[in-house]
């Protein structure tokens, strides 16, 4: 045994016995969590949702089990936050799972493939369909027990100092795009960046990129990129939805008391309608604010995307190839979007559609 | 004092007073409560509901609230689930708002009005638009306390015996349709009728009613509705959105300890996000079945949709007249959903568009 393996081992017996012990005892213990986010204080939408489980997990057992939550940076880097729990460091993070994608691909599968399922779709996917159950299986390979918590909703195409008008724009164009899209748009042409969102500002106005992608006009228009980016295109295609997650580890999981499972799971339950319905509520307000100063919105003509849609199958299809896991909750996941659309272009796409043709007469 | 007021008064005093000793010498009373459910056992979605939350309360406090929920009509009919609370017959109910518009109209807001908001800008109107405050507001006046649990995504237009083609093919048309969207259908010539979900099929059966609209695919299909009429409409602009909510008794709900409000709260959301995406994860395959078995699918015609509108606007300034608080809500309503729509059309229809139309490629 490794002498990592073994301190880590012996770490996780140690917190096992000492938490079993008073689990008999009583069912309500005192117990301290520290939880780390990915994200910075200043995103209220993201950071927001670790505040609220804390909140709700503090409130529903009168405080004894309090949950201390670390901004990105302030006990690990933000991209680092999986690592974190899966070794022990802390008991629980907050952060979007395809940050990860470095480890296994599979990782992707948490927050958003390109094309995959909108908000709705995948709360269903993960709740009733198979999503939690195959991905939980997943974790377990690192440590990690997964909640849903939170979703941004379908996100914007991002930044453009020029127009896309054609597939061959992409070119050369060097693209602030995260993890896995980055791939597609390399067979585009394109070459992905990684650049954390403090500094998209600075890279977008030197010129050292040429476009950006972050979130949606109320997290956009904080980083203040239509400043220095005219064009705003959408819709973000590789991120129809993406959804966060509070990774547990799973050693620290086990040893709760059901009681504090059951308020974990609820207050995760809380922070995910929580943050879809925040950010519903306050793009709006920032899109008004962004066309009024200016910005120029455009869509991805229909040869973009479908040429991003056949990069993207390409893409999935060499991973699945290579990794079982990926096939196998990729191919759940497309079977579940396949069946959603036909059902959803009746009711509820039917229904948007209306009003959005209508909304000026009422 | 009358007997019914005085009787009522004093049982209240004396669950005040049994309860507050607890709630100083310990924070988890044993506490047991009765819940009535507007539904029937048989729909898994809505009754479901009220089974996911009362577990989700129990497991959160080691068993000691327990809420046992009864279906329609064990307690009190379907429709009477607030008046039970109001008075105090019951500590809560799980219902729809939108049942109660005979009280006040105001009450349709809690639930869906015609062209009004979908599923997450309801959750989003509710959460961070005010809507909470608004109908509190309301609810107050009715001794109870309302949290939101629960939504059927935009629901299906209902079940003709034969086909709509124009507006004047509603007039004189017997269609089963509840509360205000009744009102709003009378002014196209419809005669609203009002049938507990059970009888529905009888009476379509039978030829009492022409139409009937109950909830979306996987809700119809368990009544049987299919079988009676062939032409299954949609949208139902009437509901882009239905929410379900909690209704406590006001004494009930200020006696808890603050623990308990708290797992109340975040019971009632988890449960909110249980029921959309157990809705959503449903509906699709219902859909299948009910096509393979003969179901016609028909789009309201647009000139139906225009008169449809037309009479709710109408309606809408009318009942806005006499009565402020219906005014204060429409307008909030009204001011939200032209904002959402606006950014609404952006990123999340133009996804579902493409993914509409792309899906078998993907």
């Amino acid at each position: 045994m490794k002498r990592r393996q073994f301190l880590q081992a012996a770490g996780m017996g140690a917190a096992a016995t000492a938490i079993a012990k008073p689990a008999i005892a009583q069912s309500a213990p005192t117990i301290k969590w520290r939880l780390t986010s990915s994200f910075p204080k200043s995103l209220e939408t993201l950071y927001g949702a670790a505040e609220t489980l804390s909140k709700y997990v503090a409130e529903a057992s009168d405080n004894k089990f309090q949950i201390q939550i670390f901004a990105g940076g302030e006990i690990v880097p933000a991209l680092q936050a999986v690592d974190a729990v899966q070794s022990g460091t802390v008991e629980m993070c907050h952060t979007a799972g395809y940050y990860f994608v470095g480890k296994d691909p599979t990782f992707c599968l948490y927050t958003a493939v390109p094309f995959g399922l909108n908000t709705r779709q995948q709360n269903a996917w993960f709740y009733d369909g198979d999503g939690m159950k195959l991905l939980n299986e997943f974790g377990q390979k690192f440590n990690l027990y997964g909640l849903v918590g939170g979703n941004t909703g379908t996100q914007m195409g991002g930044w453009f100092r020029k127009e896309i008008r054609e597939p061959s724009d992409f070119q050369g164009l060097k693209f602030r795009i995260g993890g896995w899209a980055g791939k597609i748009i390399e067979k585009l042409g394109g070459v992905p960046q990684q650049i954390a969102g403090g500094d998209i500002y600075q890279a977008l106005e030197k010129g050292t990129i040429d476009a950006a992608e972050w979130v949606g006009p109320h997290d956009d228009e904080k980083l203040g990129l239509h400043r220095v980016a005219k064009y705003y295109y959408y819709p973000g295609w590789w991120e129809g939805a993406a959804a966060l997650h509070f990774f547990i580890n799973t050693a620290k999981w086990s040893a709760l008391p059901k009681s504090y499972q059951a308020m974990l799971t609820a207050a995760a339950g809380l922070a995910n309608v929580e943050m879809t319905a925040r950010y519903d509520a306050r793009n709006p307000v920032a899109l008004r604010k962004l066309l009024n100063s200016g910005v120029e919105l455009r869509p991805f003509t229909e040869a973009i995307m479908d040429a991003c849609l056949k990069a993207s199958n390409e893409v999935n299809a060499e991973a699945a190839a290579a990794n079982a896991d990926f096939k196998n909750i990729y191919e759940s996941m497309t079977n579940f979007r396949n069946a959603e659309y036909i059902w959803w272009q009746v009711g509820e796409f039917s229904y948007d559609n209306f009003m959005i043709r209508s909304r000026r007469r009422g | 004092m009358k007997r019914r007021q005085f009787l009522t008064a004093a049982g209240a005093g004396l669950t005040a007073t049994a309860l507050a000793k607890p709630a100083i010498a310990q924070s988890s009373p044993v506490l047991k409560w009765r819940l009535t459910s507007s539904y029937p056992k048989s729909l898994d979605t809505l009754y479901g509901g009220a089974e996911v939350f009362a577990k989700a309360v129990a497991e959160a406090t080691d068993n000691k609230f327990q809420i046992r929920v009864s279906a329609s009509g064990e307690i009190v009919p379907g429709l009477q689930a607030l008046d039970a609370v109001q008075n105090g017959n019951v500590e809560m109910c799980h219902t729809a708002s939108y049942y109660y518009v005979g009280k006040d109209p105001t009450f349709a807001f809690g639930t869906a009005v015609p062209f009004g908001l979908n599923a997450r800008m309801q959750n989003a109107w509710m959460f961070f638009g005010g809507g909470m405050d608004l109908m509190n507001a309301l609810y107050k006046e009715y001794n109870v306390y309302g949290i939101p649990c629960g939504n059927t995504g935009c629901q299906m237009g209902g079940w003709f015996r034969k086909e709509i083609k124009e507006p004047a093919d509603l007039n004189g048309l017997k269609m089963r349709i509840g509360g205000y969207a009744g009102l709003v259908m009378a002014k196209l010539g419809v005669v609203p009728q009002q049938f507990a979900g059970s009888d529905l099929y009888a009476a379509l059966e039978k030829g009492t009613i022409d139409a009937a609209e109950w909830a979306g695919p996987y809700d119809d299909e368990r009544l049987g509705l299919s079988k009676v009429a062939p032409y299954y409409y949609f949208p139902g602009w009437w509901e882009g959105g239905a929410m379900l909510h909690n209704f406590i008794n006001l004494k009930s709900w200020e006696q808890l300890t603050p623990t308990y409000k708290s797992i109340l709260r975040t019971a009632s959301e988890m449960t909110n996000g249980w029921m959309l995406a157990k809705y959503d994860a449903s509906n699709p395959p219902a859909l299948k079945r009910l096509l393979a078995q003969g179901t016609q699918m028909r789009p309201f015609p647009p000139a139906v949709m225009d008169a449809s509108l037309k009479a709710a606007l109408e309606m809408y300034d009318e009942v806005s007249k006499t009565n402020p608080a219906f005014k204060a809500a429409w307008e909030s309503t009204l001011a939200f959903r032209n904002d959402q729509y606006l950014w609404w059309q952006v990123a999340e229809y133009s996804y579902d568009n493409y993914l509409i139309r792309t899906r078998p490629r993907g």
